[in-house]
């Protein structure tokens, strides 16, 4: 995917590479042992303002390696990537174990680097997309450096996998031509959440079928509206603390996520039970619809984040991504109504 | 209006004064963003004894520009589709708004309303205090902040820069309504004001729209400013240890710059230039500090300088135990300050400072800040970068040479 932009001043080359079957752990150590191997006088001098960055997440019921490489749009220097991407597809494309840094050092340093790291949160529990896989904390610390390197050939030779262009509009194809996946990440199946969990109730709504950016943005601000409402049950009958949030499950269906004490579980189920969604929420939607909208327009992290929501899903935004588009009113409430009549609370 | 172009930085920007006092800066950018920083040259550098014969108090600035982009305005804004912040810092407020929309003016002049009229109470005033004395407990129970504040206390002797920035759980109690709009008919004024505006649209055609827009009548007022004698080549304290409440003991090294006045007679302007890359090259960055600090057994957390009206202090807080074997270390590495920054890495760092001031410059978001940021120094964002960038090696260790006769202190807050 291909999207034109000069709100970032900068060039951001994202490749994602799917394996359906790998060890979470040995993920983890890889992507971190990537990063340490980039840390050569060699690569740094080459990057100069540029930064390459590898992560794993889970993704449609497999694992990703993302190498993200981003670089400022200057004038009058050398950067690795001005040359339109020749030397950069060594770094991206044609990633192997090659470049990995297999002394014991190295190893010690990607393995402590990712247990400092370790971010599973509730979306892991749940195996949502994007989020870090669960892992076994002494797999981690005895992964061996072969494992590590059959993993990444795996990846290497991986024919599933996309890639991103976000930035200036380049005369030549910013990609290089380098469509080297022959299977992309959105024509996997997702995954479904089976249950919540012991901190969270899961409410999972169902629509029809998101088939384009305008319906994408429809359901996104439908499923805030519905979250709004539940927020707004749970303020006015209880006084807990608990955090709920929403997203985007596949391409027809969202999730919305409250977690607090296992004690409170029951009484946000039962605030969940008098869902009934009408015009007033429509208000409290906007707000937090127009604030996402507006920080993906300002932020190129942000960006990156819906890009690769949007790309997973199958669907280009193209350029008006970048810019807040409106829903319509009527649109979002029916379709908020009609997500709570399908929610189902796990 | 006046055009100035730093070639290497492809930013033009344009200048003008409208009749009432208002510096106006336009910046033409190819974008979808559309941005603008209403900024009030005053910040909370609290150097003001009175106004109006009414006594004010720390942290008005703070107050009052929370109670005038108060959540009702913000949510009205976002409504239409208009991100509104506001950072106060010590030299200045710098109200921000961004949208995609075609209503850039209009939220700039919904703003501007706001600030022309002062309809609050002191309900809204104690509403914002009730929040804010959550804030200000939170800051004097956490150790880090705790260690920066006793150490901003300790480098200075009468200077409101030992304050810090935001005002005390005591200094809340002491802010009133009446004192805030006396401050507001006074700061909040054209002559004391700029506005800045970026997106895609020639200049002329800015300019236009900021012509039409209605701002705030330009008042005098009787200011009496505080009589502030500071000694800047000592600090009041040089070490102090305080038991905090947290698991884990921080402590932070002040370094206490020469008065204003007299490192402007020796460098000029260039110790602006100087100030940009110098806590990353001689800190943040510096692979061997750093690799030196963790040898100690310690971790650097955050590194920044701050300046304040002739006040300026470098803050770095660490977290670790051994204070004594990093304070014997940083006395030893600022003994000789131009030795620790190499040729090569001081041009591999302003190459990096130039790509990351291309990025900047790119966004209409991100360079309304950065022109709000230079302004308290009377230098354009665009011509600070394009200094920083020429500047020469050599020159810049001249001005690390005297870093070394700088007093600094020491704050220590134990772990419970």
């Amino acid at each position: 995917m291909i999207l034109y932009s000069e709100n970032y001043g900068e060039r951001i080359v994202i490749v994602r590479r799917y394996l359906k079957d790998a060890c979470p752990s040995n993920c983890l150590v890889l992507a971190s042992l990537l990063n340490v191997s980039m840390k050569t006088k060699e690569v740094t001098k080459m990057l100069k303002g540029g930064h390459i960055f590898f992560r794993t997440y889970c993704l449609k019921g497999g694992y990703v390696l993302e190498t993200k490489i981003s670089q400022p749009k200057t004038k009058g220097l050398v950067f690795v990537l001005s040359d339109p991407y020749k030397k950069a597809t060594e770094y991206v494309f044609d990633l192997d174990s090659s470049v990995l840094k297999t002394d014991e050092h190295s190893l010690a340093i990607a393995k402590e680097n990712a247990l400092s790291r370790i971010s599973a949160d509730i979306h892991s529990d749940l195996g949502l997309d994007f989020a870090s896989p669960v892992i076994d904390i002494d797999a981690l610390k005895n992964a061996m450096i072969e494992d590590i390197v059959k993993l990444m050939d795996e990846f290497s030779k991986s024919e599933i996998g996309d890639v991103l262009y976000l930035g200036p509009s380049e005369k030549k194809d910013p990609l290089y031509g380098k469509d080297i996946f022959s299977k992309k990440i959105s024509e996997l199946e997702s995954e479904s959440i089976k249950s919540g969990t012991d901190a969270a109730k899961v409410i999972v709504l169902t629509g029809d079928k998101v088939n384009d950016y305008d319906s994408y943005l429809l359901f996104k601000q439908a499923i805030m509206c519905v979250s709004k409402k539940i927020e707004k049950l749970i303020d006015s009958t209880y006084d807990f603390e608990y955090r709920i949030e929403d997203g985007i499950l596949d391409d027809s269906h969202g999730y919305i996520i409250v977690s607090s004490n296992d004690s409170n579980l029951p009484l946000i189920e039962k605030a969940v039970s008098r869902l009934s969604v009408t015009d007033e929420d429509y208000v409290a939607s906007l707000l937090a619809y127009n604030r996402i909208e507006l920080n993906i327009c300002l932020s190129p992290d942000k960006a990156v984040e819906e890009a690769l929501k949007l790309l997973s899903l199958g669907i280009d935004s193209k350029d008006e991504l970048f810019k807040v588009k409106e829903c319509d009113k009527e649109k979002v409430v029916k379709l908020a109504v009609a997500l709570s009549h399908s929610k189902e609370v796990l | 209006m006046l055009k100035s172009d730093y070639g290497k930085l492809g930013c033009p920007f344009y200048a003008e004064k409208l009749d009432n006092g208002l510096n106006v800066y336009l910046i033409p950018r190819k974008s979808t963003i559309k941005s603008a920083v209403v900024h009030i040259s005053k910040g909370t550098y609290a150097d003001t004894k009175s106004i109006s014969f009414g006594k004010i108090n720390d942290g008005s600035a703070y107050f009052l520009a929370n109670i005038i982009l108060d959540d009702e305005l913000k949510n009205r804004l976002l409504m239409d589709g208009v991100l509104a912040t506001v950072e106060v810092t010590s030299s200045f407020t710098a109200f921000r708004l961004s949208t995609t929309g075609d209503n850039l003016f209009e939220a700039i002049s919904l703003l501007l309303e706001r600030i022309s009229s002062q309809n609050y109470s002191e309900d809204e005033v104690n509403a914002f205090r009730k929040l804010d004395v959550l804030r200000a407990l939170e800051d004097e129970s956490d150790s880090i902040e705790l260690s920066k504040r006793f150490t901003r206390k300790a480098l200075y002797f009468n200077s409101p820069s030992q304050n810090g920035n935001l005002p005390d759980s005591a200094a809340i109690n002491l802010i009133h309504a009446t004192a805030l709009k006396r401050f507001q008919e006074c700061y909040y004024v054209p002559k004391r004001m700029a506005l800045i505006v970026s997106m895609e649209e020639d200049a002329k055609k800015m300019v236009d729209e900021v012509r039409k827009l209605k701002f705030p009548r330009n008042v005098t007022m009787k200011e009496d400013k505080k009589d502030i004698i500071e000694d800047h080549t000592k600090v009041s304290q040089e070490y102090l240890e305080i038991k905090g409440k947290g698991s884990l003991s921080y402590f932070t090294y002040g370094i206490k710059f020469p008065a204003r006045k007299d490192l402007y007679t020796g460098f000029g302007e260039a110790m602006f230039y100087y100030y940009e890359p110098l806590i990353d090259l001689l800190f943040k960055k510096n692979q061997s500090f750093l690799s030196n600090i963790q040898d100690k057994r310690a971790e650097l957390i955050s590194a920044t300088l701050e300046e304040s009206g002739e006040d300026a202090h470098i803050i770095l807080t660490f977290c670790g135990d051994d204070v004594k074997a990093v304070c014997n270390y940083m006395a030893d590495y600022l003994s000789a300050p131009e030795k620790r920054v190499s040729s090569s890495f001081f041009d591999s760092y302003i190459k990096d400072y130039y790509a990351n001031a291309m990025q900047v410059l790119a966004s209409p978001y991100s360079v309304v800040e950065a022109f709000s940021s230079s302004l308290p120094n009377h230098i354009a964002y665009t011509s600070l970068a394009a200094h920083t960038i020429r500047m020469n090696y050599n020159n810049f260790r001249k001005f690390l040479t005297e870093l070394k006769r700088f007093p600094r202190s020491c704050v220590y807050v134990r772990k419970a």
